[in-house]
């Protein structure tokens, strides 16, 4: 008995232990990037995200959620692909032959993201977050194949234009002609 | 007897044998495949373009980190895990908690709208610009860079974006730390140095606030 009583101690121990939470994930270090863009246009743009869960035949019962978000995306130039050959300066004139627009970074803010509706059947689990990460994870990838038909490029460029102008014309020029090289496009990855 | 029950070994390794050839050779789908749940895909739906704003941004520096943020809550009333927490003395098995590592991006740059008329001076090739100093343009946490490694209990989508506004503020301090803003300024200053360059000018002051 005096035996038993000695190890249950450690044994209670060794079953805190192991019952003890998961340890959290290592973090890994900050890596830096250099960049050079001029970011002219911020679209924001909204988006429902619709799903239904009932393609599993396993499981009885279907489930539905219904989500909203919000996106901010910003577009512009790369400056650093600007050189003194795409540059023509006559006097007071200037001509600047610039990259093609290009897409900078795509946000979606916690904050915008809700969820509006969900319908779980009796014997389903709700949606977790793992779940529901994925499902917006699809939406992020929509909105970045769709956003160039809302003609963001285009608004970049006529912003671009005109933040160049302004701040050429603050350098002192007067005849400020901006366009934008296009045969880029093949060689850059929007 | 015997015999029968030989026989009964020599059918079920037989048949056996045709499954997993039969697996093998994608006739029919394995046990793992015909239990997989089938993948959730979201329906084809409009953007919806809400507002468009002209911005003048230098972006300078881009970083990615890796943050790991966590929260606990106690079970709500009625659940298993609150009758585990009243019935047994391991009271942190009854809490439900979340992990998620969250990739982040930390924009940081220069707002050139800031930059006024008074801050450029110039004089034939010769040229002198004070740029407003670097700020956070934008940290970015989305969806796809985000993992859930620990999920116990129910978080609905209002708890989870609190705990990701939490990784911003995190991966912010680190960018702090690893003093980010310095190094923007100082690509900033390169970036928009070597632009009035390419302009022309030989003789380049550009500093920052």
């Amino acid at each position: 008995m005096g035996k038993i009583r000695h190890y249950v101690l450690p044994v209670f121990l060794l079953l805190m232990l192991a019952c003890s939470p998961k340890q959290d994930p290592l973090e890994k270090v900050l890596s830096i990037r250099e960049m050079g863009e001029l970011a002219t246009t911020e679209f924001t743009v909204t988006r429902i995200v619709k799903a239904s869960d009932d393609k599993t035949w396993y499981k009885i019962g279907e489930r539905k959620i219904l989500m909203s978000v919000e996106a901010s995306v910003k577009a512009g130039i790369d400056l650093r692909s600007v050189d003194a050959d795409n540059i023509t300066i006559n006097g007071k004139s200037i001509r600047i032959l610039l990259p093609p627009p290009k897409l900078i970074s795509l946000k979606l803010p916690p904050e915008k993201i809700k969820v509006e509706y969900q319908e779980v059947g009796l014997l389903r689990q709700d949606f977790t977050n793992a779940e529901r990460d994925a499902l917006l994870a699809q939406a992020e990838a929509q909105i970045s194949r769709d956003i160039e038909a809302t003609g963001i490029f285009q608004t970049t460029e006529n912003n671009t234009r005109f933040v160049l102008t302004r701040f050429l014309q603050q350098l002192g020029y007067e005849n400020i002609d901006i366009s934008f090289n296009h045969s880029f496009l093949n060689q850059e990855n929007r | 007897m015997n015999r029968l029950l030989f026989k009964i070994i020599i059918y079920a390794a037989i048949l056996t044998g045709v499954y997993f050839i039969a697996v093998r050779a994608q006739w029919i789908p394995s046990i793992k495949e015909l239990f997989r749940p089938s993948p959730i895909v979201i329906d084809e739906s409009p953007l919806l373009l809400k507002e468009i704003k002209q911005i003048n941004e230098l972006v300078s520096i881009t970083a990615f980190d890796e943050v790991v943020i966590s929260s606990v809550k106690p079970a709500p009333l009625g659940s298993l895990r609150q009758l585990i927490r009243i019935s047994s003395p391991l009271g942190a098995l009854s809490m439900q908690r979340i992990v998620l590592i969250v990739k982040g991006k930390i924009i940081a740059g220069t707002d050139l709208s800031k930059l006024t008329d008074g801050k450029v001076f110039i004089q034939e090739d010769s040229v002198s610009i004070t740029l407003p100093g670097s700020v956070y343009l934008d940290i970015i946490v989305n969806p796809s860079t985000t993992e859930t490694f620990l999920e116990e209990g129910v978080w609905t989508q209002a708890e989870v974006n609190a705990l990701k506004q939490k990784a911003i503020d995190k991966l912010r301090d680190r960018a702090d730390q690893q003093e980010l803003l310095k190094k923007a300024d100082a690509q900033s200053l390169r970036v928009m140095h070597d632009f009035l360059w390419a302009l022309g000018y030989r003789r380049i002051r550009v500093v920052t606030e």
